[in-house]
């Protein structure tokens, strides 16, 4: 119990310390809030008003949802090597504990990322949520699962040259399942007349959990032998 | 309190990158109290060597193995018993000073007081507040020495401790080097003869082992 405790507590300090060191730079938030206002003005300006189809309303979304985050999820990892902060964070931490508290913030950070856009495209693109429950759910259910399958590959890409742009390439292939799910449970929610289903909720879970699962066994071969 | 004894022994211990081999066949035990310095030109594999011995990298043949009161210790334990200042172990330039302490000691944080009067020793008490973003080079590498020491290890590993700091600076690492080795292992990788002779023992890199 007591170690349970410690576990916690070393966590909740790793994430605060995340969020003290990313907030009082902001480089990789800014960079992300600003990538989403302007890729979703271009397409508003670029659609010019025209009525868009509820399910290229829930690409759009999912598409600006992901390329948005992808710099945020990866600077959790690259950050710490390209500042030479990784190997302090070895000698003071243990890889379980880096490993969850960089995943609860990278979830974090998507969570803050989609209350900050998707009011913005349900405003530019016209959305109509039908069912908001189950939206908030898919939305909830998907940021999770983006963030599970991404957190480990930021941290094997931070060991490599080229981080920034190889952490998409090898995103996009992982997280492919999860985004065609949730464009398809999104476009359900904003259309009437669709059925919601949730088995596309049950996947997503499961998936994360996999994910998850598979993530923490690996991860201190990654970060200890990086 | 039951004082602590370590032993540490690197058995044939080799390092090559690529074509080139940086060390090969190094041998050493040190028990508590014993230090040693390793020296050598530029490239020759101080640094490396060190991070070796520390268990941060992992040789191409050989290896390292650490005993605590005689039972072997595991990577994971050795962590809770060592302190190490290196070029590549930097704090967050985004925190204070003793933001960066509080993380890295988390929830085994030494005394307010103790920290304080480390400080005041190191000369960073009037800088605390200071994120270290802000640090001249040696009030830094003054912060990695408190980082370091400030959980009282039972092991030491310094990369060029005295390097970007001035006379006063490295007065007192000589200072507190000399009032701790008798009951730690300490290792230090240096190219400084004032630092080399703070060791009773050396390993010269560059000639015989490569």
């Amino acid at each position: 119990m007591k170690g349970a405790s410690i576990l916690v507590q070393t966590i909740l300090s790793s994430i605060r310390k995340d969020f003290r060191v990313e907030f009082r730079g902001r480089y990789a938030i800014n960079v992300s809030v600003a990538f989403a206002f302007i890729t979703t003005l271009s397409i508003s300006f670029a659609t010019g008003g025209t009525a868009i189809r509820p399910a290229i309303q829930a690409i759009f979304l999912w598409v600006i949802l992901f390329f948005s985050a992808m710099n945020s999820l990866s600077h959790v990892f690259t950050r710490e090597e390209e500042e030479s902060t990784a190997l302090f964070l070895r000698l003071h931490s243990f890889a379980e504990t880096v490993f969850l508290s960089k995943l609860l913030y990278n979830m974090a950070v998507f969570m803050f990322l989609e209350i900050l856009i998707v009011p913005l495209c349900i405003f530019f693109f016209s959305i109509t949520v039908i069912h908001p429950l189950q939206f908030c759910i898919t939305m909830l259910a998907g940021g999770i699962a983006i963030t599970s399958a991404t957190t480990i590959i930021a941290a094997i890409v931070s060991q490599s040259g080229g981080r920034g742009s190889l952490f998409t390439i090898l995103s996009f292939p992982v997280t492919l399942p999860v985004l065609w799910v949730t464009i398809d449970a999104t476009t359900r929610n904003i259309t009437s007349g669709l059925v919601f289903s949730w088995n596309s909720v049950l996947f997503l879970t499961a998936f994360s959990m996999a994910l998850l699962i598979v993530s923490y066994l690996l991860f201190p071969v990654i970060w200890d032998e990086g | 309190m039951v004082k602590q004894t370590y032993q540490v022994t690197a058995d044939t211990i080799g390092k090559r990158f690529g074509n080139v081999i940086l060390f090969r066949n190094i041998h050493f035990s040190l028990v508590t109290g014993q230090s040693m310095a390793i020296t050598g030109p530029n490239g020759s594999g101080k640094s490396t060597l060190l991070s070796i011995t520390a268990r941060l990298a992992t040789p191409d043949r050989g290896e390292v193995v650490y005993l605590r009161n005689q039972k072997k210790i595991g990577r994971r334990e050795l962590l809770s018993h060592m302190g190490m200042v290196s070029p590549g172990v930097m704090p967050y330039r985004e925190l204070t000073a003793l933001e960066n302490i509080r993380f890295a000691f988390n929830t085994f944080t030494p005394a307010e007081d103790h920290i304080h009067d480390r400080m005041e020793v190191l000369g960073l008490y009037s800088h605390r507040h200071k994120p270290v973003a802000l640090y001249s080079t040696g009030m830094l590498q003054r912060l990695k020495l408190l980082i370091a020491t400030l959980g009282k290890p039972g092991i030491l590993f310094l990369d060029e401790p005295g390097s970007n700091l001035d006379t006063t600076g490295k007065d007192i690492i000589y200072t507190y080097l000399n009032q701790v080795r008798p009951d730690i292992i300490l290792c230090v990788a240096t190219n400084e003869s004032t630092e080399a002779e703070l060791c009773e023992r050396s390993i010269h890199l560059g000639t015989d082992h490569s």
